[in-house]
């Protein structure tokens, strides 16, 4: 916890740091905030106001069906966001596992799990990532599903090493040497301190996750209509690219912003907590 | 020489044992797969309202009613001897339909490649050169943004504006040398932003760790300070990192293909996957993976010819 | 400058002087040749060439096959490759063929190949078997051929003009060619009479030739290029970029971006052949209630959805079948406010959120749609809205395979029996054979329905939640019609005035652009 808070106080005053968690902040604002705020839904039709170019009733104006487009950017925000926050909680989690048991246990499920992760590395993400939801069908859930799949071999690797690294640390063996057992080292020790390390790599690849979501939903992938989400969105309008381009402009600037500010992030992090560096905290 | 050929065989085995991983995980899903294929197929035939009966048939003709290891074991014997099956929407052979494909998506990724080096190139030493004043800023600015623009987007754009607003380029591609340009740019943008950034930080640091002298300020003697004896040193990590990002390269593919409707391989299983085609996708993750690991290995391999350590060793 | 920088810059200069010439010449050549190939751009792969093979009926929109008869394009039915067509008693039909057609290949089309032509269809063709088991065709002259069927068959003139069951093809050169190669090897093989020959089919396009020696007449144009694309936005782009004539499919929401362009333009058929349907499905509830099913009809908003919804694209239902046919009733109305009293009358108190409920029950209803026809999306978002006005709780599901969907689950066809499908559904004028035969083959289809589930003794257990309720079907079973569509097409300045058939036969030997 200590870790996290340090690292946080030094993305803070990092300047590209400061500034992507200012517009990271914004964004989720925005996305939580807004469809209290609207009093349009980002599903509901009115015929009657099709086609609209941003005015005082619909601020960033409304597509084929009436529907308001900020409404559905704030709904695809959502949307995206929280997915690629569910995505990267389960990469994690089974990277976590998998490398913890790894670095812990003995030298055979040692080799096979690396085995597995290196088979799973040998595979672009996306075309993984494509195989998958050809197999199980395009929905928003496959779609999560295919991601977790094809990025927790790499966080897992890395967790391995971070459990291998951690092994040897000086507090560690003191404790062991101290007479507490290995899983109450494990479960107290170990685990955050890789956790931490963990969260600092998947951050670096959030707009990464972000793109993807989009790419795959643009392709017609993932959401399924009339759900709103960036990439669909832009699916639907390209071929009113001349007579309505807000349809484009808005879905198209929330994906610039978001990945702009994971980047951000992301980049501030490389600077402030380089991975391999433990965080001291 | 020995040495590279050991471990090249031990990649491409690498790439084999992917290509079995990538279609465990394909055929262990499975299970979980909506439809019908028995159904599906017959329809394909025209047959659009098949009796339980013949959906009974097609199921034993197809090999569907034996359980899921021993179809898979059925399917990998016959891709070991370069069977991959029969589409259910065309009939025909997997294998075919992908190999014809793959000149195009061929020409696509290596043209995207190149640019993405030669574009790289440039940027990176100007900036290292420039380090701090506005060729460097510029260069972290559009990086940023060519690093957040996915390459939907951008292909979108560029086919409103450029195809259609400038008429250069085409709307439907058709594989060919004179219309790979603006894909492969497409394809190359988010590359050049990343190999850019890499490096330049490379060659910092190389210049950095080396003995030149740094205090000659002026840009164009720092320049050619750069290239002469930075760049040879920061080429080799900058290489490692390139093969990574090829890996990312490739699988972007698909998503450009499908905004030019360039008929590669990409495009390909992107409309298979809308059809539920599951053997053109248990057969194209096989080959991706492989084809991937090829491209790694190719990638190593060239770095290691081009490591100054390696080739000094020779002479 | 040195002599060999002069050598070389005067062969330079010759070069680009030969190559600018050549150009020039080839392009005066080009301008004088008269009109170029057609180029298309359609979502579905023409499959096979071979007419006993699923996949071939392209031959039909695109002009490279023909048929004994043909649906005039003003309605009713006409000999083509005949000159006449006459029944000799219940079982017996004598084909007389028209004289002087060949076959591209040069052959001369006869009796003995007409009677061939047919009789292969009818042995390896699946889809001309329920309509004309164990029938012959033999040859009985010159030019005549005696059609044999095993039962009474009133519709002969429909079957033989219908797109995808007997167009006429000399079968010995078939045979000659498939017994040494595979489908594809039919290209340059001349097989059909039509105005153009098919010269390539390969997974990406379909390319046809002028054929010179056509009986009715100089096809217009040198040839026609038909490529797959299965983008519907892409089909559009190209267009406007100047890549293709004419794109079949359009995605709906074209409508809305036509408004003053002179790059694409919109054709559609004068009258609609095509129907978008609600498809009820009656054997659970809520939608076995008579009273839900009357509410849910009037409280869509047919109007909405063809004006508003599809742009104008579409027609307006008022019935089963578009208004200006003279057997068409108007069956259907949008009142919101009758199908609100219906369900008060019934039971359905108005609750939470402004869903109905009956005895704890809320009125729930889903609605399926599939992703090959896109605009089944569209509708359902219309109506689920509309529905969702009068008190109905609709979400909407996306399945594969939507007829899959209605015919594994139990579907029961509207009380009345099966074979009420297959007679409200011939036309009294022969309109369209596909409109008839689909309704065959839906008749078919309701038949073994009905079959299984009311004929038989043990019913599917019980009749749980099927997990739908309406499915939006294209051209599917009877039911309420959402939309009707005439077929659109979007065309390139070229073509502007192009027409599109009322009988989808896209292309003829005449079709040419605006000169």
């Amino acid at each position: 916890m200590a870790v996290r808070r340090g690292v946080l106080r030094r993305l803070a005053a990092h300047p590209t740091g400061r500034a992507g968690l200012l517009l990271t902040g914004a964004l989720i604002a925005a996305v939580l905030v807004g469809p209290l705020v609207i009093e349009h839904s980002p599903t509901a039709i009115d015929l009657a106001r099709k086609l609209r170019a941003p005015d005082g009733a619909n601020l960033l104006g409304t597509d084929q069906f009436g529907r308001d487009q900020l409404a559905r950017v704030l709904e695809g925000g959502r949307r995206s966001l929280g997915a690629a926050a569910l995505v990267m909680v389960g990469a994690m989690g089974i990277s976590l596992t998998i490398g913890v048991t790894a670095g812990m246990a003995g030298r055979l499920l040692d080799a096979v799990a690396m085995r597995v992760v290196d088979v799973l590395l040998a595979l672009p993400g996306l075309i993984l990532a494509l195989a998958v939801v050809g197999v199980l069908g395009p929905s928003f859930t496959n779609l999560m599903l295919a991601m977790v799949i094809s990025s927790w071999a790499y966080y897992a690797r890395l967790a391995r090493s971070y459990v291998l690294a951690a092994r040897q640390r000086g507090d560690i063996m003191a404790a062991r040497m101290a007479g507490i057992g290995w899983p109450r080292i494990v479960a107290g020790h170990i685990v955050p301190a890789v956790a931490t390390q963990l969260i600092v790599v998947a951050t670096l690849d959030l707009g990464g996750v972000i793109v993807a979501i989009a790419s795959l939903s643009f392709l017609g992938l993932g959401v399924q209509p009339p759900d709103a989400e960036w990439g669909a969105m832009l699916s639907e309008s390209r071929l009113f690219f001349s007579t309505a381009p807000w349809l484009l402009a808005a879905p198209a600037t929330a994906i610039l912003l978001a990945v702009t500010a994971a980047n951000l992030i992301g980049d501030a992090l490389r600077d402030v907590a380089a991975p391999g560096r433990e965080g001291t905290g | 020489m020995r040495g590279t050929l050991r471990v090249v065989a031990a990649r491409l085995g690498q790439g084999l044992a992917a290509a079995l991983g990538a279609s465990v995980l394909v055929w262990a899903l499975l299970p979980l797969a909506p439809g019908d294929p028995a159904r599906r197929v017959l329809q394909a035939r025209g047959i659009g309202d098949p009796q339980p009966v013949e959906i009974e048939a097609a199921r034993v003709e197809l090999g569907l009613d034996q359980p899921l290891p021993v179809q898979y074991a059925r399917w990998l014997g016959r891709a070991v001897r370069g069977d991959l099956s029969e589409s259910y929407e065309s009939g025909q052979p997997v294998l075919e339909e992908l190999r014809t494909r793959l000149p195009a998506t061929a020409l696509l990724a290596v043209t995207a490649i190149a640019i993405a080096g030669l574009g790289a190139l440039p940027a990176a030493l100007l900036a290292a050169a420039y380090r701090g004043r506005w060729p460097d800023a510029l260069l972290r600015g559009l990086s940023l943004v060519g690093a957040a623009l996915p390459a939907f987007l951008v292909g979108l754009f560029a086919l409103q504006v450029v195809v259609l607003g400038r008429g250069w380029g085409r709307a439907l591609s058709d594989g060919s040398p004179g219309q790979v340009w603006l894909p492969a740019l497409v394809l190359a943008l988010a590359r050049i932003a990343d190999w850019s950034r890499l490096l330049r930080a490379s060659l910092l640091e190389s210049l950095e760790s080396g003995f030149i002298l740094v205090s000659v300020a002026r840009g164009a003697r720092r320049l050619r300070v750069l290239v002469r004896h930075a760049l040879p040193n920061a080429l080799l990590p900058f290489l490692t990192a390139v093969g990574v990002g090829v890996g990312a390269l490739l699988g972007g593919t698909p998503i450009v293909e499908a905004v030019f409707t360039w008929p590669g391989i990409g495009s390909y299983v992107v409309s298979a996957i809308n059809a539920r085609d599951l053997p053109v996708i248990q057969g194209f993750a096989a080959l991706a993976a492989m084809a991937y690991v090829a491209t790694s290995v190719a990638v190593d391999v060239l770095g290691g010819l081009l490591d100054p350590r390696t080739r000094k060793a020779k002479t | 400058m040195t002599a060999a920088r002069r050598a070389s810059l005067a062969r330079l200069i010759a070069v680009g002087i030969v190559v600018t010439t050549a150009s020039g010449a080839g392009q005066r050549a080009e301008a004088a040749a008269g009109p170029e190939p057609l180029r298309i751009l359609n979502s579905f792969k023409a499959e096979a060439i071979d007419p006993a093979k699923p996949g071939a009926h392209w031959c039909y929109e695109f002009a490279y096959c023909e048929y004994p008869m043909q649906a005039a394009d003003e309605g009713g039915l006409e000999p083509w490759l005949l000159s006449s067509l006459d029944p000799v008693d219940e079982l017996t039909w004598r084909l007389t063929v028209r004289p002087g057609i060949t076959f591209q290949n040069g052959r001369p089309v006869d009796g003995e190949a007409l009677a061939a032509s047919l009789q292969r269809q009818i042995d390896l063709f699946a889809q001309v078997t329920p309509f004309l088991p164990g029938a012959t065709a033999e040859a009985a002259g010159a030019r005549e051929v005696l059609l044999r069927t095993s039962k009474p068959t009133a519709i002969v003139p429909a079957l033989l003009a219908e797109r995808s069951l007997f167009p006429v093809y000399d079968v010995a050169a078939v045979e000659r060619v498939l017994a040494g190669g595979e489908d594809r090897d039919l290209a340059g093989a001349g097989i059909f009479t039509a105005p153009y020959a098919v010269t390539e089919l390969t997974a990406d396009r379909l390319t046809l030739e002028r054929y010179d020696g056509y009986w009715a007449g100089m096809p217009a144009l040198p040839g026609i290029e038909v490529r797959f694309v299965t983008d519907p936005q892409a089909r559009i782009l190209a267009v406007q970029n100047g890549e293709a004539d004419i794109a079949l499919y359009p995605p709906s929401e074209v409508q809305d971006t036509l408004a003053g362009r002179d790059d694409i333009f919109l054709r559609r058929q004068e009258v609609a052949q095509e129907t978008l349907r609600l498809a009820p499905n009656v054997g659970q509830p809520p939608l076995d209630e008579l009273a839900v099913r009357r509410a849910a009809a009037l409280a869509v908003d047919y109007e909405a959805l063809a004006q508003d919804v599809m742009g104008g694209l579409y027609d307006v239902a008022q019935g089963m079948y578009p208004s200006d046919h003279d057997y068409s009733l108007v069956t259907q109305r949008t009142d919101p406010a009758e199908a609100e009293r219906i369900l008060d009358e019934a039971g359905w108190v108005e609750g939470a959120g402004g869903v109905r409920a009956r005895d704890g029950q809320p009125l729930q209803l889903i609605l399926l749609t599939y992703p090959q026809q896109p605009d089944t999306a569209t509708h359902a978002v219309a109506v689920q809205d509309q529905l969702g006005r009068v008190g109905f709780d609709v979400s909407i599901r996306q399945v594969e395979d939507v007829n899959a969907t209605i015919t594994e689950e139990p579907w029961v066809p509207p009380p009345g029996s099966p074979v009420a499908f297959g007679c409200a559904c011939i036309p009294a004028r022969g309109v369209a054979p596909r409109l008839h035969s689909l309704a065959a083959m839906r008749a078919r289809r309701a038949l073994r329905a009905g079959r299984n589930r009311t004929l038989d003794a043990d019913r599917p257990s019980g009749w749980e939640h099927q997990g739908w309720d309406i499915a939006v079907i294209f051209n599917g079973t009877l039911s309420l019609t959402a939309d009707l569509k005439p077929f659109p097409v979007v065309v390139g300045p070229a073509y502007q005035g192009y027409e599109v058939s009322p009988v989808r036969r896209l292309v003829t030997y005449q079709t040419a652009p605006a000169s």
